[in-house]
């Protein structure tokens, strides 16, 4: 299962390569990252978008936020729409309402729990 | 009037007189010539009426007592001139008589009466002229000697001679015989008579008098009521009506005082004018007082009157009829009115009616007396004549009568109008007392409304002082909104870096769980134990990082719940059922973590607490942190204390008119009195490095006195308990809106 991160922070690349290191190494994840919306919307415009089954994505980033991208995506790719969930350190309700709205498959709030998170991709690569 | 009537009574008793003492010696009775036989004073003294010879001419001759006068013609000069056609215009009148010896030595005394010029010759001696006789007969003047007695010297014959020389007045003639009676009169008197004449003459003239005084006087009196009071017309008429009459009786009291006769004729006339018109006036005022309108009758009676005058004036041998005639038609239209007023009620109209009543009476006894008893009126008593008695209360008796009325109309007027002045006088006493309570009502008013303007200012002042508050709350609120803000993104950025410490921290521990069992197992055995220690202190080492990072995390999440407060809606919620709920949830979540942690909880809950806006997640945020601290602070005291201690957490909700209070009491460990100032600050806590942030109580001030603008109070002793008091207003809460409080 393709994952996309995206997020402007560049050590959520480690942080993830090494979180789900084993499911890396089992080949049941495979990642991919971009650091801002425009670099995630160009990958997936690379051909990728057929790949990807799941979008990571910051709301908070310099440039394209997350939710414009998230609405970019939703929006100007309707089929078939990747799984987008958006993770942010603002856990408040606007943007969460907001992002409901753009129609995010869930919203994760900051400092990201990777038990949960595994929890919850594991019965998606089942699908 | 009387001074008129006293020609009839004198007549009739001369007449008897001449009667009683000549008996048939009447001249009448004997053909020719035969002289008086003045034998005896009689009472009344004689009345020479009889035996006159007669001839026209001016011979001063036929004065003389010797002159042969037989072969002249006889006549009645006692008559009135209208019944002696034959007199010329001057001419001689003699008469003989006799005197007894007797009585030559006495005093006698002539009285002449006459309506003519003339001179009295006795016994050839002049011994008066009365008027002027010479000249033609237009410039003859009349003379009223009235009866003044004349001295008689008697001659030693027993035959007198008594000769007239007369000279008329034309204009007699053209009045009745009521106004000129006789021609000429002459009377023979003892000293007697003459004084009895004299005393008669002035009792008449004295009633005469008074009558005039009297009506003067009431005249005065009621010109005055007139003048000072002219609504009042009747007084006006009554006043002319008493001068008519004073008039009147003036003119009869002085017509014997006037010696020419043309004059007195003069008054004596107007005397009976004055007395009818005044008559008339005197109904007049009775139309006036009695506001009856005046009719035809009344207008018929000012023509009856000129009629009646006219009759009485030239009139022969109607005698004083007319008048009388006048006087009881008068009469009668006062009784008319009278009675006409005592119909219609007016007040005290009876005076007047008696009044008139004995007038009628009065003057019925003295016309009967007149016709039929003539004496019983010359009879005296206490020396004044009867028909004195009888005449001047008669005249006398309606005026009164009126006058009286007047008065007490007068009078009663007066009252009324006291009593009216007095109403007067009392109502604008009522007016000045109302003015006086208006006065005071409105000073009243005026201080309530400076009261209220006071009252208002003071509320006005209030409302700005309440909104200069709630102005520097907002400004407060604004600051702490952007602190808030400021503290929300100082989070974030300690979030980002902190949540890779946490994580790779976590990574390292598990990458040095798989070094321990995975490449360190492959190494010498020297090594692999230097490399187990290693490992192991690095484990430790990544274990603090571990827990500092979740401390940091935990601060940077109450910082931001801090920041998040107040974001909340305000909802009508069930306080009880909240303060239960979370109760609860802090009990069994303290039990999950400490399984043996046991505590009575005690509820008291009110009953009619209703629904309360509020924002349910804040003031559940609020009691959670009170129910916790509560729990963590009996959880401290069972650990420090015996078995004997009972933990006891207690809850109880209160509503007065205007709060809802929630209080949380526990019997745990108290608050060091040093400390309790502190506790509403935020990071300030008790609790061990770890175990508290520090900003449960801090922001549950804020949420309590910010956002519901209510109070939060803490009651304390250390080692026995701890009670906070949460107390919210009802009603006033949406005064500030959620929204500018703090976030």
């Amino acid at each position: 299962m393709k994952i996309l991160v995206v997020d402007d922070e560049a050590d959520v690349q480690l942080l993830f390569e090494q979180r789900f290191r084993r499911e890396i190494r089992e080949g049941i994840f495979s990642f991919a990252f971009a650091f801002s919306g425009e670099e995630a919307l160009a990958y997936l415009q690379q051909g990728h978008y057929s790949e990807v089954v799941l979008i990571l994505s910051d709301i908070n980033m310099p440039g394209m936020s997350g939710l414009e991208l998230l609405r970019c995506i939703k929006q100007e790719h309707p089929n078939p729409p990747p799984q987008v969930m958006m993770i942010t350190a603002y856990g408040d309700d606007a943007s969460y309402q907001k992002a409901m709205e753009l129609g995010a498959n869930n919203f994760l709030a900051k400092p990201l729990d990777f038990a949960a998170l595994r929890q919850m991709l594991l019965p998606l690569n089942e699908q | 009037m009387s001074a008129e009537f006293q020609f009839l009574p004198v007549d009739e008793s001369l007449y008897s007189a001449v009667v009683g003492l000549l008996g048939a010696g009447s001249a009448g009775a004997n053909p020719g010539w035969l002289p008086h036989n003045v034998s005896a004073a009689a009472p009344d003294g004689l009345l020479l009426d009889s035996g006159w010879k007669y001839q026209a001419g001016h011979n001063l001759a036929w004065a003389r007592p010797e002159f042969d006068d037989h072969h002249w013609p006889t006549i009645t000069p006692t008559h009135s001139v209208y019944q002696l056609p034959q007199l010329a215009n001057t001419g001689w009148l003699r008469l003989h008589f006799r005197v007894a010896p007797a009585l030559r030595q006495q005093a006698l005394a002539l009285r002449v009466y006459q309506y003519a010029a003339s001179e009295i010759y006795f016994n050839g001696q002049l011994v008066r002229r009365y008027g002027k006789l010479n000249g033609p007969p237009a410039q003859v003047q009349p003379y009223w000697p009235n009866g003044e007695p004349i001295e008689l010297t008697l001659s030693e014959q027993p035959e007198q001679v008594l000769a007239v020389h007369y000279a008329q007045w034309p204009n007699f003639r053209r009045f009745s015989d009521f106004f000129v009676p006789v021609f000429f009169q002459a009377h023979l008197d003892g000293l007697r008579q003459v004084v009895d004449f004299n005393q008669r003459e002035a009792t008449y003239k004295t009633s005469d008098m008074l009558l005039f005084g009297l009506f003067l006087l009431l005249s005065t009196l009621h010109l005055a009521f007139f003048i000072y009071n002219p609504a009042q017309r009747a007084n006006l008429y009554f006043t002319l009506y008493t001068l008519a009459v004073a008039t009147s009786f003036c003119c009869t009291g002085f017509l014997d005082e006037v010696q020419r006769s043309d004059v007195r004729l003069g008054l004596d006339i107007l005397s009976y004018v004055a007395l009818q018109t005044g008559g008339v006036l005197a109904v007049h005022a009775l139309y006036c007082l009695f506001s009856v309108r005046r009719t035809a009758v009344y207008y018929g009676l000012w023509l009856v009157n000129g009629l009646s005058l006219a009759l009485l004036t030239y009139g022969h041998g109607l005698s004083w009829y007319p008048t009388v005639a006048f006087m009881v038609l008068v009469s009668a239209e006062q009784l008319r009115l009278t009675v006409g007023a005592m119909q219609q009620t007016r007040r005290a109209v009876g005076i007047i009616a008696v009044g008139f009543a004995i007038a009628l009476v009065l003057l019925v006894l003295f016309g009967f007396l007149a016709r039929f008893h003539q004496p019983v009126l010359q009879m005296e008593l206490l020396s004044v004549p009867v028909h004195t008695l009888l005449t001047f209360p008669a005249f006398l008796s309606p005026v009164l009568a009126i006058s009286l009325f007047l008065a007490r109309q007068f009078a009663l007027d007066s009252r009324l109008l006291k009593i009216k002045l007095n109403q007067v006088r009392l109502l604008s006493e009522q007016t000045l007392t109302q003015q006086r309570e208006k006065q005071v009502l409105l000073a009243q008013q005026n201080e309530m409304l400076e009261q209220q303007v006071q009252q208002r200012t003071a509320a006005l002042q209030r409302t700005l002082l309440h909104l200069q508050t709630t102005q520097d709350q907002l400004v407060q609120s604004e600051k702490m909104a952007s602190l808030g803000e400021l503290t929300a993104g100082i989070a974030h950025e300690i979030q980002n870096p902190l949540n890779f410490v946490n994580n790779f921290a976590d990574v390292a521990v598990e990458l040095l769980l798989e070094l321990k069992e995975g490449p360190v197992q492959a190494l010498p055995a020297p090594d692999k134990e230097y490399a187990h220690e290693l490992a192991g202190e690095l484990a430790q080492t990544l274990e603090k990082i571990q827990t500092h990072g979740h401390r940091a995390d935990a601060i940077v999440r109450g910082m931001l719940e801090h920041s998040r407060a107040g974001t909340g809606q305000r909802e009508l919620t069930n306080l009880n059922a909240l303060c239960d709920e979370y109760l609860h949830l802090a009990y069994h979540g303290l039990r999950a973590k400490d399984p043996t942690f046991s505590a009575t909880l005690t509820t008291d809950f009110e009953h009619n607490m209703g629904v309360i806006e509020l924002v349910p997640q804040d003031i559940g945020r609020v009691l959670l942190n009170l129910f916790n601290n509560a729990f963590y602070a009996v959880q401290m005291r069972k650990q420090q204390e015996t078995k004997e201690y009972r933990p006891e957490v207690r809850v109880k909700t209160r509503r007065t008119a205007n709060t809802v209070e929630v209080v949380v009491r526990d019997n745990g460990t108290g608050i060091p009195a040093s400390v309790v100032e502190k506790i509403y600050q935020p990071f300030f806590t008790t609790k061990p490095a770890g175990e508290g942030t520090g900003l449960g109580l801090s922001l549950s001030y804020d949420i309590i006195t910010k956002i519901h603008r209510g109070t939060l109070r803490v009651d304390t002793k250390e080692g026995q308990y701890t009670k906070f008091t949460v107390s919210l207003p009802v009603g006033q809460s949406s005064e500030v809106p959620a929204e500018h409080s703090i976030r």
